[in-house]
């Protein structure tokens, strides 16, 4: 198995989804890393798996951070994130209301079971409805059904005028 | 609506909200895709929900993106303030509010080559910050400045090789967090660690290396980079930057001082 490889292939991903899915990008790194080092040490047998069973390792590990209490951002800190230097800058106008709709997705999200987040975020990363209910053990034709409430659920938390704000 | 099979289903059976997904995602077979369009095509009702699916799906798409934790913005800042350089006594300060973590940097590299060994860019945004790193090297040994707090984000650093290695010593420990080093497209590097208490994580990756801190780590990284090397990435989750006195003169490191 080339970790190398898939490491560049699946490593945004990974962290994008983890991001998402805790609300702290910091958390979601190291998450990451530690996925793709226990994949480097402890390959799962399947390997045509291996992405959908780094997202399951990198899910678990944050959610043991969570439980470990070791950190998890509040809507509050996610949505005063430390400036990163590189990355572009903005007005303060801006800011604040990029900070406002970042905490009002956060907070739809939050409202969410954690199957309803897992799926959604797996599936806008692209992952097919069979690797989901693998990695969630929901039967494949039963995810599209799941899929469909947590959209629902999903839009039904999130402001009207949210596209306003963005 | 149940989940009843698309191909035993009665044609004018309405699809259900699952149903609707799967064809929105491509996840049904070309026969079953087939039953799908031809039943929206004659029916007002699934088609009106087929087309409110879609609206759901991209929206929320647009606002996890929109939302998305992996491209945060700095907001724009024209004096020092949190988060921004100030000068201090010849040193550059930052001050932030938000973490509890101090790290530091210093290269030695600057030391052990001189200003003229040392040049570095970064763009615009995070100029600044390498002119920290840069200033620190350059004012010699006892010298100290500290970025409290704040992410380093990522940054881009262009030097003249030094051999073939340089080193990073770790001197305290953050909680946790990754350093990332990217030196550049194309050659590979390699690291190990040395000493350290069996808690420390390296991985190298195709193009770099990648360091989970622990709060209980001792070890030293040595990275290697190939000659040809001239920029490296260094990205540090969630640290501050607080340069120290140079404990390996003469040779090119980084030092990263990760404390509470």
């Amino acid at each position: 198995m080339n970790v190398g490889a898939l490491y560049e292939r699946y490593h945004d991903s990974l962290v994008r989804y983890l991001a998402r899915y805790s609300g702290d990008l910091d958390l979601a790194e190291d998450a990451a890393h530690e996925a793709f080092l226990r994949l480097a040490e402890r390959p799962p047998a399947d390997s045509q798996g291996v992405r959908a069973w780094l997202f399951t390792v990198g899910t678990n590990l944050v959610r043991d951070a969570w439980r470990s209490g070791r950190r998890r951002s509040t809507l509050l800190q996610a949505s005063q994130a430390r400036p990163g230097i590189g990355t572009p800058t903005v007005g303060p106008e801006a800011t604040l209301e990029q900070s406002e709709t970042r905490r009002l997705v956060r907070t739809a999200l939050d409202a969410l079971s954690d199957r309803d987040r897992r799926v959604l975020l797996m599936r806008e990363e692209g992952f097919k409805h069979r690797e989901i209910g693998d990695a969630l053990g929901i039967p494949t034709k039963s995810v599209g059904t799941v899929i469909a409430r947590a959209l629902k659920k999903l839009a039904d938390h999130l402001p009207t005028d949210m596209e306003d704000r963005a | 609506m149940t989940t009843t099979d698309l191909d035993t289903r009665p044609a004018d059976h309405h699809l259900s909200d699952g149903d609707l997904v799967r064809r929105l995602d491509d996840e049904l077979d070309p026969r079953e895709a087939a039953r799908v369009d031809a039943h929206l095509t004659g029916c007002e009702r699934c088609h009106s929900a087929m087309t409110e699916t879609r609206v759901h799906s991209l929206r929320v798409s647009r606002l996890l993106e929109i939302a998305d934790p992996t491209h945060e913005s700095a907001p724009a800042t024209t004096e020092p303030a949190s988060g921004a350089p100030a000068a201090h006594g010849g040193r550059l300060r930052w001050r932030s509010t938000y973490w509890h973590v101090a790290a530091a940097i210093l290269l030695t590299a600057g030391l052990a080559l001189g200003a003229t060994g040392l040049r570095s860019w970064i763009g615009d945004a995070s100029r600044a910050a390498w002119s920290l790193i840069a200033d620190a090297a350059d004012s010699g040994p006892g010298d100290s400045s500290v970025w409290e707090g704040g992410s380093l984000g990522s940054v881009t650093a262009t030097f003249v090789p030094y051999g073939d290695r340089f080193a990073i010593r770790v001197t305290h420990r953050q909680a946790s967090g990754t350093l990332r080093l990217r030196p550049g497209d194309g050659p590979s590097a390699s690291a190990r660690v040395e000493g350290g208490t069996g808690i420390e994580t390296l991985l190298v990756v195709p193009d770099g290396v990648s360091i989970l801190n622990d709060a209980r780590s001792t070890a030293d990284y040595e990275i290697v980079i190939p000659p040809s090397v001239t920029e490296v990435e260094i990205r540090i989750a969630a640290e501050g930057i607080h340069t120290a006195p140079a404990p390996h003169e003469g040779e090119p490191s980084m030092v990263f001082d990760l404390a509470r």
